[in-house]
């Protein structure tokens, strides 16, 4: 195939070409960005083990624009403080083990361990069951979730087809 | 019932034999190996932990339904202390950035504990993160010093 441009170029060619491809990346950018908290949040999401949680971890993760050519998804400093322990849950931690957590119980279920209710409830720190408050032990290091690294890898992907427009 | 090996534990496998193979060649008998997604914290340091994680199929070209299988794969490096750690993470990722080869598996009745392997093809790999773990907490010498690599492989 041959293309040949024939005649004067518009004297704003150049200028029309770059504010073409500048809004163009912009709005690419964006939709990578969207596409990156959704597909976080998401992987997230699908790793809970419990019902009902507050998803305050995935919410905790969202599209931010820098400026003109920079957007962000996942702000260290804001998730320090809204939802510290992001780095464990992705990377994993022995940290608790051996530890006691607060003093609770488990709802549904009763104040000690109860297989009946494996993973049907949450703790609830300071609620008590008839007067009764457990306090247990972690006997088991936290495991690696990886919502972070399955999102670099799915946006290898998404990138390729937002560019492509097929996504 | 014998279930075969499925594409997972072969790549896996296969990059537990490639790893070990270089520390051999390298002389760097002293690091260890394991093909695990969850922590012991029997294993001895420095270990190089290895395994995967999920699998990405991107369309191989628009409108076309046809994929390219291919593997997140998670590669923790323990060790026992952050220069040594530093060292690991240097040679582990020099070693494995050509790629290595992919063997498919399949059961051994004869010797369960070694599989018949087939050289099938070659893992490419492409590196996604290779960071610090650093979890601000009192932590014990298995997660001290941690880091970790995560690569997109294919084959």
């Amino acid at each position: 195939m041959k293309i040949q441009v024939v005649g004067q170029l518009d004297k704003d060619f150049v200028r029309k070409q770059e504010e073409f491809i500048n809004n163009l990346s912009q709005q690419h950018l964006k939709t990578v960005a969207t596409t990156a908290e959704k597909v976080i949040q998401d992987n997230i999401d699908a790793g809970k083990k419990r019902p009902s949680g507050s998803s305050q971890l995935s919410k905790a993760f969202f599209a931010e624009k820098i400026d003109d050519k920079s957007w962000g998804v996942g702000k260290i400093a804001f998730l320090n403080q809204v939802a510290k322990y992001w780095q464990v849950i992705n990377f994993g931690s022995t940290h608790m083990v051996g530890r006691h957590l607060p003093k609770g119980v488990f709802n549904p279920g009763e104040p000690a361990p109860n297989s009946a209710f494996f993973r049907t409830g949450r703790f609830e720190k300071g609620a008590n069951y008839n007067g009764e408050q457990y306090s247990p032990i972690v006997t088991k290091p936290i495991p690696p979730s990886n919502y972070i690294e399955r999102t670099i890898a799915q946006m290898q992907v998404n990138i390729q087809n937002i560019i492509k427009g097929t996504r | 019932m014998t279930i075969p090996w499925g594409t997972i534990t072969n790549l896996e496998q296969s990059f537990q034999k490639f790893i070990k193979a270089q520390l051999i060649t390298d002389g760097l008998t002293e690091v260890d190996t394991v093909v695990a997604e969850q922590l012991d914290d029997t294993w001895t340091l420095p270990i190089i932990q290895i395994y995967v994680d999920s699998q990405t199929s991107p369309r191989l070209e628009i409108g076309s339904n046809l994929r390219m299988d291919s593997y997140l794969v998670i590669m923790e490096v323990r060790g026992r202390d952050v220069m040594e750690l530093k060292n690991i993470v240097s040679w582990l990722r020099n070693a494995i950035e050509n790629g290595l080869d992919y063997y498919t598996y399949a059961n051994n009745p004869v010797n369960p504990d070694a599989p018949t392997e087939t050289l099938t093809g070659r893992i490419g790999v492409d590196f996604l993160t290779n960071q610090r773990v650093i979890i601000n907490e009192n932590l014990s010498l298995i997660d001290k010093y941690r880091q970790r690599i995560s690569l997109n492989c294919w084959f």
